[in-house]
C-alpha cells in the first residue's frame, strides 16, 4: 500500500453546534471536516429526519450554487444522506469572528485591513444574491478567513440557505441579519458594516439599489419592534 | 511495466468504521495504441477495470473521491451501474445520465492516454495482468498534470464562470460529482 491511514476521526476535535457535531478528520489523505446533523430526542422521529435531511440538502445546494458563481466555499468530499453526514474540505484559518478580534492589536493597520475584508465580504454576498441564493445565517462564525488573508474569504454553514424564488426583501433580510450579528459580536465595527454595503453595491448597481432600499425599511421595522418590545 | 509506477491507495467506505478496508490501485498509461480493442474487451468482460480518459482528470484526489463513493454505494446496495468499475466512472461525472457519463469519462475509441484503476489489488497482480493488455507506456501518476486538459474539463463539467481557474476548479468539480444526486 502506498498510502494508508489509521483512523478517520479525531475524537478530541469534537465541536458540538446547535444542529450538528463537527470533527476534524483526514479523508483519503486530505485534512477535512466531518459534519453530522444529529437527531434531537424531543422532536418526532419522522419530523426530525425530514428536518435534518432538508438542512443537509440546503447546505449541499448552497455550496454548489456559491461555487458555481466563483464564491469560495468548502469542496464537498463525501455525503451520506441516511446519516446526514457531510465530509468537506477543511478550510485552514480563523473564523471571521476570531480574525476581526485578532486585528485589534494592529492599531493603525486595523482599520484599512478590516475595510478590505468588509468589501470582499460584501462582494461575495452580492454575487450569491445575484445568482438567486440566500445564505440564511450570515454571522462572522459562518465564514473563514483562509490563512488569515481577507481576500481569501470562504463562506460556510449553508444549512439555512434557500434558492427558490428570491426577492429583494429576502436579500435585505440576509444583510440585516449580518449587520445585527456584527453589532452584537464586535464593538466599534461600523466601518466594517459600511465596507460590506459598499462592496455589495459595487457588484451590481441595480441589485444594490433595490436591496439597500429594502434594508433601510427592514432596519426601521426592527427599530420599531425594539421600542415596542 | 516497471513496479512502483502504479500506486495503491486505501479507501474509506465508511467514515465511522475504518476497519472496513478496501483499496484501489491506479496507473497512468500514455501513447496507448489499442484503445478500440480495450473497449471491446471491457464489453465482453475480458477486462474488469475502470479505464478512464485521463485528460478529463484534473488530479488524483478527485479520482479517489469518486472511487470511494463507488464502494460506498456498493456497500449500501445503491449502485446505479452493474459493476464497481462502471460505478467509478459514473461517479466521476456531474451528470446523472448513466450512458452519457460512461461515454464521456470512459476510454474512447481514439484515446491515447488512460487512467486505469482496479479495486483491492494490494499486491499489484491484477494491474500487472491488465498492463500486458494495454499497448502503451505506464508512467508515474505525477505526469497527470501534463495530461489533464483544462478546456475539455470545463466543458465536461459545464463550468464557465470566468472566476474559476486552474487553482480552484477542483473544488467545484468535487462538489459537483459527489453531490449530483442531491442537487437537481
Ligand atoms: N469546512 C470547514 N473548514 C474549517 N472549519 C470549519 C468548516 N466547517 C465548519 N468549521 C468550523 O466549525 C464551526 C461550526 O461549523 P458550522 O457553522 O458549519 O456548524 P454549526 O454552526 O454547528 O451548524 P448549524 O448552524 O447547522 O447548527 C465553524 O464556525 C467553523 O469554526
Ligand atoms: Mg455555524
Amino acid at each position: 500500500m502506498n498510502t494508508a491511514y489509521n483512523s478517520l476521526l479525531d475524537p478530541d476535535s469534537l465541536r458540538q453546534g446547535a444542529e450538528a457535531k463537527l470533527y476534524d478528520c483526514v479523508y483519503l489523505g486530505k485534512p477535512a471536516i466531518l459534519k453530522e446533523r444529529f437527531s434531537k430526542k424531543y422532536r418526532h422521529e419522522e419530523l426530525d429526519k425530514r428536518l435534518n435531511f432538508a438542512r443537509l440538502r440546503a447546505e449541499i445546494r448552497g455550496i454548489n450554487k456559491a461555487q458555481q458563481v466563483g464564491v469560495k466555499a468548502p469542496a464537498i468530499y463525501f455525503v451520506d444522506t441516511n446519516r446526514h453526514i457531510l465530509i468537506m474540505e477543511r478550510v485552514e484559518g480563523p473564523t471571521a469572528k476570531d480574525w476581526i478580534e485578532s486585528q485589534r492589536q494592529r492599531a493603525e493597520e486595523e482599520f484599512k485591513v478590516q475595510a478590505k475584508f468588509g468589501e470582499v465580504l460584501g462582494g461575495e454576498i452580492a454575487k450569491i444574491h445575484l445568482s438567486g441564493l440566500i445564505h440564511g445565517d450570515l454571522t462572522t462564525s459562518n465564514m473563514i478567513v483562509k490563512n488569515g488573508d481577507p481576500g481569501n474569504l470562504h463562506l460556510i454553514d449553508f444549512g439555512l440557505a434557500n434558492s427558490g424564488k428570491v426577492i429583494a426583501e429576502d436579500k435585505g433580510v440576509d444583510l440585516y441579519v449580518l449587520e445585527r450579528a456584527i453589532q452584537a459580536t464586535h464593538i466599534n465595527c461600523e466601518h466594517i458594516v459600511d465596507a460590506i454595503l459598499n462592496g455589495y453595491k459595487s457588484v451590481n448597481a441595480k441589485q444594490g439599489e433595490a436591496v439597500m432600499a429594502r434594508l433601510i425599511a427592514i432596519r426601521l421595522r426592527g427599530r420599531k419592534r425594539d421600542m415596542v418590545g | 511495466m516497471s513496479p512502483g509506477v502504479s500506486r495503491c491507495y486505501e479507501l474509506q467506505p465508511d467514515p465511522y468504521d475504518y476497519t472496513q478496508r478496501r483499496a484501489i490501485r491506479i496507473c497512468l498509461f500514455v501513447d496507448v495504441e489499442n484503445a478500440s480493442e480495450l473497449r471491446g474487451k471491457l464489453r465482453t468482460g475480458e477486462i474488469d477495470a475502470a479505464l478512464v480518459r485521463a485528460e478529463l482528470i484534473i488530479e488524483p484526489f478527485l479520482f479517489l473521491a469518486a472511487a470511494n463513493k463507488a464502494v460506498y454505494q456498493y456497500a449500501h446496495n445503491r449502485m446505479s451501474t452493474r459493476s464497481l468499475a462502471a460505478e467509478l466512472i459514473y461517479s466521476l461525472s456531474p451528470s446523472r445520465n448513466i450512458s452519457d457519463s460512461l461515454n464521456t469519462f470512459g476510454v474512447a475509441e481514439n484515446s491515447r492516454t488512460i487512467l486505469a484503476a482496479v479495486y483491492d489489488d494490494e499486491k499489484g497482480s491484477k494491474m500487472k495482468k491488465l498492463a500486458k493488455q494495454i499497448k502503451g507506456r505506464a508512467v508515474p501518476l505525477d505526469y497527470l498534470k501534463e495530461i489533464s486538459n483544462f478546456k475539455l474539463i470545463r466543458r465536461a463539467y459545464k463550468i464557465y464562470d470566468p472566476s474559476i481557474t486552474l487553482d480552484n476548479i477542483d473544488e467545484e468539480i468535487l462538489t459537483r460529482m459527489i453531490t449530483k444526486e442531491c442537487i437537481s
